[in-house]
C-alpha cells in the first residue's frame, strides 16, 4: 500500500514551472485576469514562494504570485485588529505591531518572510499555537476572489462576530482551493512585558517522560509554547545535540520570575534567549517534506518515543505535548519507517500538503468532495491540493 | 403540510408519548427567548436515544418533511422556530458520556446542559469555559448551533474554541464525526464551519468539548462611573493598554437598578450612571499588580470608586447580579427584547452615546448590559408588547441602533446569531455573492434545504443563487 505521503506526491507530481506568471498587485487585476482566463485554465497560487516544496510542484497552466498585493491596509491598535492585504509579510506585521507593545502570534515553521496569506490558506502552525490558538481562530475577516473571479468576504472586523455560516473558518486551511485570499483582519495579542524561555533536557524513559509533563502542569503560569526537540533539531536551535523540551513562558514579571524559578528546579535546565525560537522556525529547510501525527495528548509520550526511535539521525522531529502532535521533517525512507512504526498507536496522520485532503472516512470525503465542486467545480486553484486522489 | 400518517410512523420510533400535537402541547414550541415571533409547528418529536433521534432524522429525510432542532428554547434570534414543520426537540438526551481528566475533556449528549456539565467537572478542578447567562437552560448543543459566548469568553474564548469534536446526523440520515479528539483532521474545517451553522448543516448528537483547569488566583472588580462615557473609555483603555481581563461587562442605570430590585440585588451603586464589572485571573504573582493598572485606568477615566471581591461569597453576589440581568429586567416589563451587536472595542463611548441618543428620540428606555471588553453590545428594551404604539417605537429604535453599529464597522450578532430576526440586515452586511457561497457551503451539508428552513441567510439570496447557476462560471 502506498504513504498517504507517496500518494500525495503522486498527485503532485513534480514538473517544470508553468511558464505563464502572474504577479497582480491590485485585487481587480486579479479579478479581471481570472475573468479572462478560460474557464479551464487552472492556477497555483503562490504567496512568497517559502514553502518551496509545496508550491513548486503544483501543476498548472499558470502562476498566481500574491506577493505584490501586500500592504497593512488598516490597524487600530486600540481594537487590536489588524487588516493586510494577502501578501503582506509575517515580517512587516510584526514590525508594525511591535511598535505598539502588540503581536500577531502566528509562528509557522518556515522563514518570517512568508506571507499571511499563505499562512491562512495553509493554516501553517508553530510552537505558539499550543496556548495563543491556530490561525483560524486569529482570523476574524477575509476578501476572497474565488475561482471564476468573484469577490466574497467572510466574517468582518470585530472580534466576535455570528453573522451567517462560518466561511473564515472554511477557507483556513483549505490551502487555496475555494478560493485566494486577497486580504484578512487578524485579531492581535499584547505583547507579554517578560518573555524568558528555558530548555530542559528529555528523558529517555517513558515513565519518566510523563512525570515530567505532569510536573509541568503545576507552573503557575501556564505556558506561551512548550516544543519537544530531538537532536538534529536542538543543534539548529544552537543547543546542545540532545532531546529537549523547550519552554516559553511569557506575562508579568513577577508571573514569569516565579514560573522560571519553577522550571529551573529540573535537572539540568538551562534559561536561553527567546530568540531561539525565530531560529528555529527559519532553520527548516526549503525542500521539507513533513508528516504530523497527532494523538490524545496523553499517549503523546509514546508517539514521541516511537517517531523518535524510527528516524534516522537526520530527520528533525519535533512536538507539542499538550496538543498530541509530533511533526517529523525528512526524506521519503524516514517518512515510510515512521509511519509504519507508528500505525500500531492509531494515530491522525497529515502528510503535507497534498495529503491533507486525504481522508479513510467516505462521508468526510464526499463532503470535502461537495464543498470543493460548490467553490471551485472545475477545480482550477491548485489543482491536485486537498484532493483525494479520485477527483 | 406533513405527509399523512408521520405522526404515527414518528410513534413507531418514539413512542406515542413523546411525539406532541395537541395545540396545548404545541404552545411551549411557538416560541424562543425572543419575543415578537410565533410560529406553530406542526408537531414536536422528542427522542429519547441517539438511535432514536437518527431514526426520526431518516425517517424525515425519506418522508422529504423540514424540521427544526431544538435544545432549551433559550434562543434569542428565533432561531429554532419552526413554520408548519416539524421540532426535532434535542433536550431528552442529556447524559454526559465521558469524562476525560487527563486530557481535560468531556464527551456529551447535545441536551446537556451548560451548567450541569461544569458542576459535574468541579470535583476534578475544571469547567467549561463558554458561560453565556442563559447557562443554568441552554444546552450544549444549542451553544454549539449559535457559537455561544459569555462573559468569560473575553479571555477564554467562545464555543468553538472549546469544541474538538462533533457527531452529528445530516438531514439525509448520515452520521459523520467531524474534527477529532487529538485536533487534527484531514480535509477542510468542517468542524469550524457547523459550529454556529444555527441548526441547518445537523443534529449534533454528541459534542466533544474541551475542559479548562479552574485558575489558580482570581481577583473580581467593581468600577463605579458617574457617566456612561467614563464606563466606556475606561474599557477602551483597559483594552489599549494590553491587560487581558477574564471578563469585562458594563452595566447601566436602568440595568442596575432593575437587578437592585430584584431578589438577584448585589449591591451595585444604584446611583451610579454605569459599572464594570472586571474579573482577572492566572498566577497568583504579579495578578495583584494587574488590579491596581486596571483600578488606575478606570481612575483616570472618572471612576468614583473601584472595589475588589473581599471574599468568594462576594464575588459570586456581584456576579449573580449580572448573570440574572435579563430576568431582572423581564420583570420590569411584560416584554423585553434582548439585543446583541458588535462593534470595535474603541467607538464604545460614540456608539453608546448614539444608543443613547436614539433611545430618548424614540422614547423608550435602552437597558445595556453587555460584554464590554469584547465590544459585544447587548441594548435591551423593556417593553409593552400589547401596545402597538410602543412596540413599534421599540422596533424603530432597534433597526436605528443595529445601523449604528453596522455604520461604526460593527457586526448586527456576536452570539446570539442571525436566526429570523436579524435577517433583514444580512445584505446590508455582505454582499449577493458572499450570502451564495454561504448558501452553497449549507447545500453541501443539506442539498434539499430541509434543515431549519428560512433561517440564517434570506431566501432570496438563496433562490437567486439557484436559480443561475451559469454565474458561478
Ligand atoms: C520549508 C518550509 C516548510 C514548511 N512546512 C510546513 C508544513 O509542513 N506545514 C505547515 O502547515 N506549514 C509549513 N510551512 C509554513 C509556511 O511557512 C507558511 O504557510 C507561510 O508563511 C508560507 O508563506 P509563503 O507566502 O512563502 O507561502 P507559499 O510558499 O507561497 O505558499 C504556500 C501555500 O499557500 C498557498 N497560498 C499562498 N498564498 C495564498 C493566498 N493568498 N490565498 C490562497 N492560498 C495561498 C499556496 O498555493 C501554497 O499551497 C513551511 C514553510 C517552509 C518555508
Ligand atoms: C436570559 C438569557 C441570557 C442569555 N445569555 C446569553 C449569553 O450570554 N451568551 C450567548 O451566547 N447567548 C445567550 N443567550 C442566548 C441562548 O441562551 C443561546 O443562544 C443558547 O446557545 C441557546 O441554547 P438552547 O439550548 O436554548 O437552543 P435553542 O434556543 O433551542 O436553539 C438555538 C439554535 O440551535 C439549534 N439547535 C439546538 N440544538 C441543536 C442540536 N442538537 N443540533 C443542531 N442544532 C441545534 C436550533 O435549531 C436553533 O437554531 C441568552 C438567552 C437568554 C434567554
Amino acid at each position: 500500500m502506498m504513504t498517504r505521503a507517496e500518494r500525495g506526491a503522486r498527485i503532485i507530481e513534480s514538473g517544470g514551472g508553468p511558464a505563464v506568471h502572474h504577479a497582480p498587485s491590485t485585487e481587480r487585476e486579479l479579478i479581471d485576469l481570472l475573468q479572462g482566463a478560460g474557464p479551464h485554465v487552472t492556477f497555483r497560487i503562490r504567496g512568497a514562494g517559502t514553502w518551496a516544496s509545496v508550491t513548486e510542484r503544483i501543476r498548472a497552466d499558470a502562476t498566481l504570485d500574491l506577493s505584490r498585493l501586500s500592504g497593512i491596509t488598516e490597524y487600530v491598535p486600540g481594537d487590536l485588529t489588524l487588516t493586510a492585504r494577502a501578501g503582506t509579510t509575517l515580517a512587516d506585521i510584526a514590525e508594525a505591531t511591535r511598535a505598539n507593545g502588540q503581536w500577531l502570534p502566528l509562528d509557522p515553521w518556515g522563514a518570517p518572510t512568508g506571507t499571511l496569506g499563505a499562512t491562512l490558506a495553509t493554516a501553517s502552525t508553530g510552537p505558539l499555537a499550543a496556548t495563543l490558538g491556530l490561525p483560524r481562530d486569529a482570523a476574524l475577516g477575509l476578501s476572497l476572489v474565488d475561482a471564476a473571479g468573484v469577490r466574497t468576504t467572510a466574517g468582518g472586523r470585530v472580534v466576535k462576530n455570528v453573522a451567517g455560516f462560518d466561511l473564515v473558518r472554511l477557507q483556513v486551511g483549505a490551502c487555496g482551493t475555494l478560493g485566494i485570499l486577497t486580504e484578512a483582519t487578524v485579531r492581535l495579542r499584547p505583547l507579554p512585558a517578560v518573555d524568558r524561555s528555558c530548555a530542559i533536557p528529555l528523558p529517555a524513559a517513558q515513565s519518566d517522560l510523563t512525570a515530567l509533563l505532569v510536573s509541568l502542569r503545576q507552573i503557575p503560569l501556564s505556558p506561551l509554547a512548550m516544543e519537544a526537540l530531538n537532536p538534529a533539531l536542538a543543534a539548529c536551535a544552537g543547543l546542545p545535540p540532545a532531546q529537549m523540551l523547550l519552554v516559553r513562558v511569557g506575562g508579568s514579571h513577577p508571573a514569569v520570575a516565579q514560573a522560571v524559578e519553577a522550571l529551573a528546579r529540573h535537572p539540568h535546565t538551562t534559561e536561553i534567549p527567546s530568540s531561539a525560537w525565530p531560529v528555529l522556525s527559519a532553520s527548516e529547510p526549503a525542500d521539507a517534506m513533513s508528516v504530523r501525527y497527532s494523538v490524545r495528548p496523553s499517549q503523546w509520550p509514546s508517539l514521541w518515543i516511537t517517531v523518535c526511535a524510527a528516524s534516522d539521525a537526520s530527520a528533525r522531529v519535533h512536538g507539542t505535548p499538550s496538543r498530541g502532535v509530533v511533526r517529523v521533517v525528512g526524506p521519503a525512507e524516514t517518512q515510510h519507517r515512521v509511519q509504519q512504526a507508528v500505525a500500531p498507536l492509531g494515530a491522525v496522520e497529515i502528510a503535507e500538503p497534498a495529503g491533507r485532503g486525504v481522508t479513510g472516512v467516505p462521508a468526510l470525503a464526499e463532503l470535502g468532495r461537495r464543498v470543493r465542486d460548490a467553490f471551485d467545480p472545475q477545480r482550477r486553484l491548485n489543482p491536485g491540493v486537498m484532493d483525494d486522489g479520485r477527483s | 403540510m406533513i405527509p399523512p400518517g408521520l405522526e404515527r410512523e414518528l410513534a413507531d420510533v418514539v413512542g406515542a408519548r413523546f411525539v406532541l400535537t395537541r395545540p396545548g402541547e404545541l404552545l411551549a414550541y411557538t416560541a424562543d427567548g425572543l419575543p415578537g415571533y410565533r410560529h406553530d409547528p406542526a408537531l414536536v418529536v422528542l427522542p429519547g436515544t441517539r438511535e432514536e433521534a437518527i431514526a426520526v432524522v431518516q425517517l424525515l429525510a425519506r418522508r422529504k418533511v423540514a424540521f427544526v432542532p431544538r435544545g432549551a428554547g433559550t434562543g434569542l434570534s428565533g432561531g429554532a422556530l419552526a413554520d408548519g414543520t416539524v421540532v426535532l426537540g434535542l433536550n431528552r438526551l442529556r447524559r454526559i458520556l465521558e469524562i476525560d481528566v487527563e486530557n481535560q475533556w468531556a464527551v456529551v449528549e447535545p441536551g446537556v446542559v451548560n451548567a450541569h456539565l461544569s458542576r459535574a467537572v468541579a470535583p476534578h478542578g475544571l469547567h467549561y469555559a463558554p458561560d453565556p447567562s442563559s447557562q443554568s437552560a441552554c444546552t450544549i448543543g444549542g451553544n454549539v448551533a449559535e457559537n455561544a459566548g459569555g462573559p468569560h469568553c473575553l479571555k477564554y474564548g467562545v464555543t468553538v474554541n472549546h469544541v474538538l469534536a462533533l457527531t452529528v446526523v445530516l438531514a439525509d440520515g448520515t452520521v459523520v464525526t467531524l474534527g477529532s479528539t487529538t485536533g487534527e483532521v484531514a480535509g477542510y474545517d468542517l468542524l469550524g464551519a457547523f459550529v454556529g451553522s444555527e441548526g441547518c448543516f445537523g443534529v449534533v448528537l454528541d459534542a466533544t468539548v474541551r475542559l479548562t483547569a479552574n485558575p489558580t488566583a482570581v481577583r473580581t472588580m467593581l468600577a463605579d462611573f458617574p457617566t456612561i462615557d467614563s464606563a466606556a473609555r475606561a474599557t477602551s483603555a483597559i483594552i489599549a493598554a494590553g491587560l487581558v481581563p477574564a471578563a469585562l461587562e458594563m452595566m447601566d442605570q436602568p440595568t442596575i437598578r432593575a437587578v437592585e430590585a430584584s431578589i438577584y440585588a448585589a449591591g451595585y451603586p444604584v446611583d451610579a450612571a454605569a459599572v464594570l464589572l472586571i474579573e482577572l485571573d492566572g498566577a497568583a504573582a504579579g495578578l495583584d499588580e494587574e488590579v491596581a493598572r486596571v483600578a488606575g485606568a478606570c481612575r483616570e477615566a472618572g471612576a468614583r470608586e473601584v472595589r475588589v471581591a473581599t471574599s468568594e461569597a462576594d464575588r459570586q453576589r456581584l456576579w449573580q447580579g449580572r448573570k440574572k440581568a435579563f430576568g431582572a429586567m423581564g420583570r420590569v416589563s411584560s416584554h423585553l427584547v434582548v439585543q446583541d451587536a458588535v462593534i470595535p472595542r474603541t467607538r464604545l463611548p460614540d456608539v453608546l452615546a448614539e444608543i443613547g441618543r436614539i433611545g430618548r428620540e424614540e422614547g423608550v428606555t435602552v437597558c445595556n448590559v453587555f460584554h464590554a471588553g469584547d465590544g459585544n453590545l447587548h441594548p435591551n428594551i423593556p417593553y409593552n408588547g400589547n401596545d402597538p404604539a410602543e412596540t413599534q417605537r421599540v422596533e424603530r429604535a432597534m433597526v436605528r441602533i443595529m445601523e449604528a453599529c453596522i455604520a461604526a464597522g460593527g457586526s448586527v450578532t456576536g452570539e446570539h446569531g442571525i436566526g429570523v430576526d436579524k435577517l433583514p440586515y444580512m445584505p446590508r452586511l455582505f454582499t449577493e455573492a458572499t450570502l451564495g457561497a454561504m448558501c452553497r457551503l449549507r447545500d453541501c451539508f443539506d442539498p434539499e434545504r430541509r434543515m431549519n428552513p428560512g433561517k440564517v441567510v434570506p431566501m432570496r439570496s438563496c433562490r437567486e443563487w439557484a436559480m443561475a447557476p451559469a454565474a458561478r462560471g
